[in-house]
C-alpha cells in the first residue's frame, strides 16, 4: 500500500490543487446566474453569452494545464531559517517547454505553519530558468515539514490559481531566536575579535583543511594538496588559548501556565549565549536533557548548536533529581567554563 | 507600444465594444451615449490621476450615491431593468476612469461583462452578433494582459518596492513576449469555438419562472383591425423587414402576395373589421389547422404552394397570420413546444376566414402555410350568376351614402357588364388606366375617396382598392378590401423573399358564388417599380439581411426544435420539409424515439467509457514507462535527446550499449571504441546522471542538440567488419583486485 | 551539492592522494579503504604477506592525522592484549586504567587469524560497538576508529579463520595483489615503502574533519531507479542458484553507505549506479555464501565474486 500510495504522489496522477482568485469566484457566480437566466428566459443571447463565460473558465483550465507542464524546480537543500524574522530561500525553476514559455509563475515551498510570500516569475521562456525567492515567517523554532514544492499560476485570466505540487523531500530547521547578549566576557588575548570562526594561532592545533577564501594569507596556501584544485586549500590553524565553554540547558517545561513560554525563552536564551561564545572565537559545546553536541569553534559549530537547539524538545516529566545529570556531565568536563540556563 | 499604453488602449476597446452592443439597441439616447463613449474612450489614458489615494476614496462614495439614486429613480418608475442597466453602464464609465492596479483592470472587464449581458436583454439584433466577435478578441487580450500586469505588480509593486520601478516596467515595451501574439490568436479561436460549442449543445428545456421575453421596442407597427385612409404613405417608405417567405421547391420569385387580412365595414373614412367573431381552428390528421374543415387537403399537393414564414414581431396580440391567396391551412412548427407548454400559441379563425394566432406578442414567429393559388378561370367565373348567400350580403355590401358624382361613375361603369367577373375587371383596369399612383397626396378629411376618385385621381393603393370596393359594392357586388404585403426581394444568398414594411399593400377580394373571394388589384403596376427604388447597395443589404435572417433563426430563436432535429439528423431519421424551422411533428418525434430507442445505449455506453478507461490506463502506462523505467528524462529534456542520439550513433558502430552499463561505463568505451566522440560522451553522461539521477541540472548550450548532431555527423564512417560484432569484454571496473 | 558536501568530498580525495604517495599502483584498494573509512566500515585485507598491507594501514593513519597501532595477532594474544586493562593503584586505592593497543584512530590488526576465537570476538566486539566493556565499565572507543585487519588466506596450519556469521562486521574486503610493474619497480628501487611512510605522508586532515565528513555521507542521496536497482540486484543474489545464502538485509544497508561514501568519494551528492556496481563485489562478497563443493578461504570468496560479477553483468542499469 505505502509504494503504491508513493507511486500515486510521485507520478502527475493528483498532484494539482485549484483555488479561485476573487475574479474568479465572480466569474463563477456570474456563470451560473447567466445560466438560470438563460433558462428562465429562455433568451439564446444569454445562452451565447453564458456559453461565452463557461468557455472562459474551460480555456482557462486548459490553459493553466499547458502553462504548468514542463515546469521543473531544483531540489531545494535544507532550508534553515530563525523565529526572529523573514528567512529567504531561493528557488530555481526552470521550464523543459520547448516552444511555448510559461507566464505567471508562483513557487514556494508549502511548509504547514509558516507564512510565506511565494517567488513570482513573470515570464520563463522555453527551456530558461530562472531565480526567485521565497520569504518565510515562521511562527515558532523547531523542524517543519515540507510537503512540497508548489509551483502555480494564475495564467490565463486570473480567475484560479492551479498549483502543482512537486516532491521535495527536505526539511525546515527554525532556530530560536538569537539576542545580543550584553555581558558576554571578552576573552583573553583577543580584544574586540568578532569573527566567528577561530584565528589563526602562532603553533595552534592544525585544525583542518578548507577553501581559500580571498584575504587569506598566502602562505596558508597548502601548495601540495590543492595541486589542480580551485580555489586551493588552506590549512587552518586553531587559536591557542580557546577554552571549551559548555551551555548546559534543562529543557523540562517548568510548571506553571507559562511554562512552555518561559522554556521557550530559556532556549532563546542558551541559543544567544553559545552564539555569542562561538563569536568570540571560543569552542562552545551544549548539553541538554536530550543529547549532547561536543564542543566546537566556528560558523559550522554555531549552525550545529543552532540545529540542536531548533530541535530540542520540551520535556513534560520531571523526575526529581533529573537537572542532576547535567551537574554530573558538567563536573566530569573538567577545565571547562560551562554556563547553566534554566527556565 | 509600451505595455501600459497598450493594456489601457485595449481595455477602452472592451469597454467600448460591449457599450456599442448596448447603445445599439435604442434603449439609450445621446444623452446617456455620448458621455458614456466620452468616459470609456479617454478614462483609461487618466493613470496616473485614478492612482490618488483619495481620487479612489471619493470615487467610491460618489458610485455609491449614483447607486442610490439610481435605486430610488427604478423604484419610482419602476423600469428596474433599465436602471440597472443604466447603473452598469455608469459603473462601466466610471471604473474607466479609475484604472489604475490589475484588480481595477480586471473590474473593468467585468462590467464590460455585464453591459454584454445587459445588451444580450436588449439588444437581440444582428448588430449584437456582429460585435461579440470583436469583443471576445479584445476581452482575450485584455484579460491575459490584466494577469501579466498583476505579475509585473507582484514583482515590483511590493509595498517595500519604489512605486516609480513598477511606472518605469510597466512603460515598457519588452513585457510583452513575441509568443504572446501567437498564444492570444489560439486563445480566441479556442473560446470562440467553445462558446459555440456550448451554445448549441446546452439543451433548451425551458422553465420559465420568469417572463418569456422581455424586450422593448421590438415590434413592427403593425396590423390593425382600423385602416384609415392616408396612415399608409407615413409606413411606404420603411425599408425594416416584416417577414421573409421560402416557398417549397422553387426560387424565390416577385412579386409575391401575402395576403393578411380582410376589412369588410368602411364608414367613409376608414375601413374596419366587424367579424371579431374567432373560434379555435380546426387540425387536420397531419397537424395542420384547416381554413376549410369540410374540404380537406388532398394528400397530393401538386398545384399548392407550400411557404415557409418567418414573421418578425409585430405590435398587437393577437397576431395576423399571412399567406399567399387562397390560404388552406397554417402549421406551427413548435410540436415539441406545444407538448412542453400546452396552449403556448393557439390558432383561431373568424368568419371572414382570417388567421390569428395567440402567443407572446414580441416574438418572430415562424410557421408554414398551405395555400392554393389556382383561380378559378374566367369562363367558368363568367358563368356564375347565382344569388349571393344572405350572410354574404350582410357583410360585403354595406356602404356609407355617397356622393351623386361617385354613384353615376359606378353606374356608368357597370352598365353593359356582362356578369360580374366582367364588371370587376372591367372597374380594375378602369382604375389602373385612368389612375395614376402617388405617395404624395393630400386628400380632404370630409370624403377623401370622392377626392380621389372625382379631384385629382391620384393617390396610393389604399384609394385604389378603397375606390374599387366602392363602386363594385354601389353596383351591388360583395368585395371588400384585403390587407397584406406584395412584392418584396428576392435574396439570392438565403434562397427567399423578404418583405419589406414598404411592400405593404392593400387590395380587394370578390366574391363570386361557389367560388368563394376572388382577388382583384386596382393598383397600376407602376407602383411596384416605384416602390422598388433599388439603390446600389442591394447586394451588400441583400447579404445582410440574409445573415440577419441566420443569426435570428440560428442564434436568437435557437431553441428545442432545432436541436432535436440536429439530434434527428445525427441519428438518420428522415424528416420532410426543411428551412426556416421545418415543423417537427409526431411522426418525426416518434421515429427519432425509435432511432433513439434502437439504439444499443447500454453497449454504446460501455463502449465508450470502457475505452476511455483503457485509453486512459494505457496512456498513464506509457508515460510512466518512458518516466520511469527506460527514459529517467523528459523525452524533450536536450540532454536526453543528445544521449539518445549519441547511442544510436554509436549502435551502428557496433558500440551498443548493454543493459547492465550504466552511462559513465558506456561513456567510457565510446572513448576507447570512438576516440572522437569520446569527450562528448562523457561529458554527456556526466550531465545526464546529474539530470537523472541527481536532480540538478547543469545549464547546457542551448545549441547542444545541433552540436551532438554535428559530431555524430562528421564521425569516420564505421570501421571494420570485425568490430561490429559487438562491445568487447565488459568493463567491470575496479573491484578491487 | 552544498558546500560542506564539497568540503568532505575534497578532504577524501586529498586523503586517498596522499596515501598513493606510497602505495603504489593501487588506487583502487585505496578509495576502497576511504570509503569505508568515510563510511565508518572497517576492512578486511585478505592477502599473502609482504603485499603492502602495513603500508596502507599507516599511510592512512597518518594521512588522517589520527593515532596508529598495530597489534600482531598471535596464537597467545589474550583480549586483554587489545583492550587494556586496569590495575590495583595501592595509593590511590582505586583501579588505574590501562588503555590497550586498540585506543587508536587506526589500528591495523595483522593476521587476524593466528589469535584464537576469544581474541577475534573481543576485537569484532570492540569494532562494532565502538567500545570496550572492562570490569563492567564501558569505554567509548576513538572516533573516527578504523580497524584495518589483514589474514593470510593461504595459511592453514594453526589459524582460525573467522567465522562467517563474523565477516560482515568489516565492511569492504579487499585483496592487494601485486602491484603492477612499474609501480613494483619503483617500489623495489626505493627499497620499499614501509619506512617512508612517516617522511613522506603527512596528515592533511584531522579525526574531527574526518567526523565531519562522515556525517555527511548520510547526505548523500539514493535516487529511486538506483535504489530500484539494488532492489533487483539484492533479489537476484537470492534467488541465484549459485549461491547458498543472498545478500541479507544488513548487507544490502552497508552496501548502500558503501555506495553512498564512494559517491561522496567522487564528488557527488547521489548515488549512481556505477557506485552499485563498484561497491558489491568489495562489500558484499564475504557477506554471501556460495552453493555446496567444500570450498574453503580464498576460494569460496573467488567463487561468490564470479557469481556476483555475474549478476551484475545481467541486471539492467536504470536510465537510457
Amino acid at each position: 500500500m505505502g509504494r503504491l500510495a508513493n507511486y500515486v504522489w510521485r507520478s502527475d496522477f493528483f498532484p494539482r490543487k485549484l483555488s479561485f482568485t476573487r475574479e474568479g469566484r465572480v466569474v463563477f457566480v456570474v456563470a451560473v446566474g447567466l445560466g438560470i437566466a438563460a433558462v428562465n428566459t429562455g433568451n439564446n443571447l444569454l445562452y451565447l453569452v453564458f456559453g461565452l463565460s463557461l468557455a472562459l473558465i474551460v480555456i482557462s483550465g486548459v490553459l493553466s494545464e499547458t502553462n504548468l507542464r514542463g515546469i521543473r524546480c531544483d531540489p531545494m537543500p535544507e532550508i534553515r531559517g530563525t523565529a526572529a524574522g523573514t528567512t529567504l530561500v531561493v528557488l530555481r525553476v526552470r521550464s523543459v517547454a520547448r516552444r511555448r514559455p510559461a507566464y505567471s509563475l508562483e513557487a514556494w515551498p508549502d511548509v504547514p505553519g509558516a507564512a510565506v510570500v511565494p517567488a513570482r516569475f513573470l515570464v520563463l521562456p522555453p527551456s530558461g530558468e530562472a531565480e526567485g525567492v521565497v520569504r518565510l515567517t515562521f511562527p515558532r523554532r523547531g523542524e517543519f515539514p515540507v510537503r512540497g514544492l508548489v509551483v502555480a499560476t494564475t495564467f490565463p485570466f486570473g480567475f484560479f490559481r492551479k498549483a502543482l505540487i512537486l516532491p521535495a523531500p527536505t526539511r525546515v530547521l527554525v532556530h530560536p531566536r538569537v539576542h545580543a547578549v550584553p555581558g558576554a566576557e571578552v576573552p583573553p588575548g583577543a580584544p574586540g575579535e568578532e569573527r566567528g570562526r577561530p584565528l589563526p594561532g602562532a603553533g595552534g592545533d592544525f585544525l583542518g583543511l578548507r577553501d581559500f577564501r580571498p584575504g587569506d594569507p598566502p602562505k596558508w596556501i597548502a601548495h601540495r594538496r590543492s595541486a589542480g584544485l580551485d580555489p586551493p586549500l588552506v590549512r587552518e590553524f586553531e587559536r591557542l588559548a580557546s577554552p571549551v565553554i559548555w551551555v548546559a540547558l534543562s529543557n523540562i517545561v517548568p510548571p506553571g501556565r507559562d511554562g512552555d513560554e518561559r522554556l521557550e525563552r530559556a532556549i532563546e536564551e542558551a541559543a544567544s549565549l553559545a552564539v555569542a561564545a562561538i563569536r568570540q572565537g571560543r569552542r562552545v559545546g551544549l548539553v541538554s536533557l536530550s543529547g549532547v553536541v561536543d564542543p566546537g569553534a566556528g560558523e559550522a559549530q554555531a549552525m550545529r548548536l543552532l540545529d540542536a537547539l531548533a530541535t530540542t524538545p520540551a520535556l513534560e516529566m520531571n523526575p526529581p533529581g533529573v537537572e542532576g545529570r547535567l551537574d554530573e556531565f558538567l563536573r566530569r568536563e573538567t577545565g571547562a567554563e560551562a554556563v547553566f540556563v534554566r527556565p | 507600444m509600451p505595455f501600459d499604453r497598450f493594456h489601457r488602449l485595449v481595455t477602452a476597446g472592451t469597454l467600448w465594444t460591449a457599450f456599442l452592443a448596448l447603445f445599439l439597441s435604442g434603449e439609450f439616447g445621446w444623452a446617456v451615449g455620448a458621455p458614456a463613449f466620452v468616459l470609456m474612450g479617454i478614462g483609461p489614458f487618466l493613470g496616473a490621476w485614478a492612482a490618488l489615494r483619495w481620487v479612489r476614496r471619493s470615487a467610491g462614495v460618489l458610485a455609491l450615491a449614483v447607486g442610490v439614486a439610481v435605486a430610488a429613480w427604478g423604484v419610482r418608475s419602476g423600469d428596474y431593468l433599465y436602471a440597472a442597466i443604466f447603473y452598469a453602464v455608469f459603473l462601466a464609465a466610471w471604473k474607466a476612469l479609475l484604472l489604475s492596479r490589475a484588480p481595477d483592470f480586471v473590474q473593468a472587464y467585468a462590467l464590460s461583462f455585464l453591459m454584454v449581458i445587459a445588451a444580450a436583454v436588449v439588444n437581440p439584433g444582428l448588430s449584437f452578433g456582429a460585435l461579440l466577435l470583436p469583443y471576445v478578441v479584445i476581452l482575450t487580450v485584455g484579460l491575459l494582459l490584466a494577469n501579466l500586469r498583476s505579475g509585473v505588480e507582484s514583482v515590483l509593486g511590493g509595498p517595500g518596492e519604489d512605486p516609480r520601478s513598477l511606472e518605469t516596467a510597466l512603460a515598457r515595451r519588452g513585457i510583452v513576449p513575441p509568443a504572446f501574439l501567437w498564444t492570444t490568436a489560439g486563445i480566441t479561436v479556442a473560446i470562440f469555438l467553445f462558446s459555440l460549442v456550448f451554445f448549441f449543445a446546452i439543451p433548451r428545456l425551458g422553465l420559465g419562472f420568469f417572463a418569456q421575453q422581455s424586450r422593448r421596442g421590438m415590434a413592427v407597427t403593425g396590423f390593425s383591425e382600423e385602416v384609415r385612409l392616408g396612415d399608409f404613405g407615413t409606413l411606404i417608405e420603411d425599408p425594416e423587414v416584416v417577414m421573409r417567405v421560402r416557398v417549397a421547391g422553387g426560387a424565390p420569385e416577385v412579386p409575391l402576395r401575402m395576403k393578411g387580412q380582410s376589412l369588410d365595414q368602411y364608414d367613409g373614412k376608414a375601413w374596419h373589421k366587424t367579424t371579431r367573431q374567432r373560434r379555435p381552428m380546426r387540425m387536420d390528421a397531419k397537424g395542420r389547422m384547416v381554413v376549410y374543415p369540410r374540404q380537406p387537403i388532398p394528400d397530393d399537393e401538386t398545384g399548392l404552394r407550400v411557404q415557409e414564414v418567418y414573421l418578425e414581431p409585430m405590435a398587437g396580440s393577437p397576431r395576423v397570420l399571412f399567406g399567399e391567396p387562397d390560404i388552406l391551412a397554417f402549421q406551427r412548427p413548435s410540436s415539441v413546444m406545444e407538448a412542453l407548454r400546452p396552449a403556448h400559441w393557439r390558432f383561431f379563425i373568424d368568419d371572414a376566414g382570417d388567421v390569428v394566432v395567440t402567443g407572446p406578442p414580441q416574438v418572430a414567429i415562424t410557421y408554414t402555410a398551405w395555400s392554393d393559388p389556382r383561380q378559378e378561370d374566367p369562363e367558368t367565373l363568367r358563368r356564375m350568376t347565382d344569388p349571393d348567400p344572405p350572410w354574404v350580403r350582410d357583410l360585403w355590401l354595406d356602404l356609407p351614402p355617397q356622393k351623386e358624382e361617385v354613384r353615376r361613375l359606378a353606374d356608368d361603369l357597370a352598365r353593359g357588364a356582362a356578369s360580374r367577373y366582367d364588371l370587376a375587371l372591367r372597374v380594375e383596369s378602369f382604375l389602373r388606366r385612368e389612375f395614376t399612383y402617388s405617395l404624395d397626396v393630400s386628400h380632404g378629411e370630409e370624403d377623401p375617396l370622392a377626392d380621389f376618385l372625382i379631384r385629382d385621381r391620384r393617390g396610393h393603393c389604399e384609394y385604389f382598392a378603397s375606390a374599387m370596393v366602392v363602386l363594385l359594392r354601389l353596383a351591388g357586388v360583395p368585395a371588400r378590401i384585403v390587407n397584406g404585403f406584395y412584392g418584396g426581394v428576392a435574396n439570392p444568398y438565403g434562397g427567399y423573399v423578404a418583405l419589406r414594411r414598404a411592400d405593404a399593400h392593400s387590395w380587394v377580394e370578390v366574391f363570386f358564388p361557389q367560388a368563394g373571394f376572388v382577388t382583384f388589384d386596382p393598383t397600376p403596376p407602376s407602383a411596384l417599380e416605384l416602390r422598388n427604388r433599388t439603390s446600389w447597395w442591394k447586394g451588400v443589404s441583400d447579404a445582410l439581411d440574409a445573415w440577419k435572417l441566420a443569426w435570428y433563426r440560428w442564434v436568437v430563436e435557437y431553441n428545442l426544435e432545432k436541436q432535436v432535429s440536429a439530434l434527428a439528423a445525427l441519428f438518420g431519421v428522415r424528416r420532410g420539409g426543411a428551412g426556416f424551422g421545418a415543423p417537427v411533428n409526431r411522426d418525426d418525434l416518434r421515429a427519432l424515439r425509435d432511432a433513439l430507442r434502437s439504439v444499443p445505449w447500454g453497449r454504446w455506453l460501455l463502449g465508450v467509457v470502457g475505452t476511455l478507461a483503457v485509453g486512459w490506463l494505457v496512456l498513464w502506462r506509457v508515460r510512466n514507462r518512458r518516466r520511469v523505467s527506460t527514459g529517467l528524462l523528459p523525452d524533450d529534456d536536450p540532454v536526453a535527446r543528445s544521449w539518445r542520439a549519441l547511442g544510436a550513433a554509436m549502435e551502428a558502430r557496433g558500440v551498443r550499449r548493454e543493459v547492465s552499463e550504466t552511462q559513465v561505463e558506456f561513456a567510457e568505451r565510446v572513448a576507447r571504441e570512438v576516440p572522437e566522440a569520446g569527450e562528448t560522451a562523457r561529458q554527456l553522461a556526466r550531465w545526464y546522471v546529474e539530470r537523472a539521477f541527481g536532480g540538478t541540472f547543469t545549464p547546457v548550450p542551448e545549441d547542444l542538440a545541433r552540436h551532438v548532431r554535428d559530431l555524430l555527423d562528421h564521425l569516420p564512417s564505421p570501421r571494420s567488419r570485425r568490430r561490429l560484432r559487438g562491445p568487447r569484454s565488459l568493463d567491470r571496473g575496479d573491484h578491487g583486485k | 551539492m552544498s558546500p560542506s558536501l564539497q568540503q568532505a568530498a575534497r578532504l577524501g580525495a586529498a586523503v586517498v592522494r596522499e596515501v598513493e604517495k606510497v602505495f603504489l599502483g593501487k588506487e583502487g584498494v585505496v578509495t576502497h579503504a576511504v570509503t569505508a573509512l568515510l563510511a565508518r566500515g572497517h576492512v578486511l585485507l585478505e592477502d599473502v604477506p609482504g603485499a603492502g598491507k602495513t603500508v596502507l594501514a599507516r599511510a592512512l593513519a597518518r594521512a588522517t592525522g589520527g593515532d596508529f597501532r598495530r597489534i600482531q595477532f598471535t596464537s597467545d594474544l589474550l583480549p586483554s592484549d587489545i583492550t587494556g586493562v586496569s590495575t590495583w593503584s595501592p595509593r590511590n586505592e582505586t583501579f588505574t586504567f590501562h588503555p590497550g593497543p586498540i585506543f587508536a584512530h587506526v589500528v591495523l590488526a595483522d593476521e587476524v587469524n593466528r589469535a584464537g576465537p576469544r581474541t577475534q570476538s573481543a576485537l569484532l566486539e570492540a569494532m562494532s560497538e565502538r567500545q570496550v566493556s572492562i570490569d563492567r565499565e564501558s569505554r567509548p572507543l576513538p572516533d573516527p576508529f578504523l580497524v584495518i585487519a589483514t589474514q593470510n588466506p593461504h595459511e592453514h596450519h594453526g589459524t582460525y579463520p573467522l567465522p562467517e556469521s563474523q565477516m560482515d562486521r568489516f565492511l569492504v574486503r579487499l585483496t592487494i595483489g601485486y602491484p603492477p610493474r612499474d609501480a613494483e619497480r619503483r617500489i623495489v628501487e626505493v627499497n620499499g615503502y614501509a619506512d617512508k611512510v612517516e617522511d613522506l605522508v603527512v596528515p592533511v586532515t584531522t579525526p574531527e574533519a574526518i567526523l565531519e565528513a562522515q556525517r555527511h555521507v548520510g547526505e548523500v542521496t539514493i535516487p529511486a531507479p538506483v535504489m530500484d536497482y539494488v532492489m533487483d540486484l539484492v533479489e537476484r543474489t537470492r534467488r541465484h542458484e549459485g549461491l547458498e545464502l543472498g545478500i541479507s538485509t544488513r548487507g544490502a544497508v552497508s552496501l548502500m553507505s558503501a555506495c553512498r561514501a564512494r559517491a561522496l568519494l567522487e564528488g557527488r551528492d547521489f548515488v549512481l549506479a556505477d557506485d552499485v556496481k563498484a561497491m558489491l563485489l568489495p562489500t558484499c562478497a564475504h557477506r554471501v555464501v556460495p552453493r555446496g563443493r567444500g570450498v574453503q578461504g580464498s576460494l569460496v570468496r573467488e567463487e561468490a565474486s564470479a557469481v556476483l560479477a555475474d549478476l551484475l553483468a545481467r541486471t539492467p542499469v536504470p536510465g537510457d
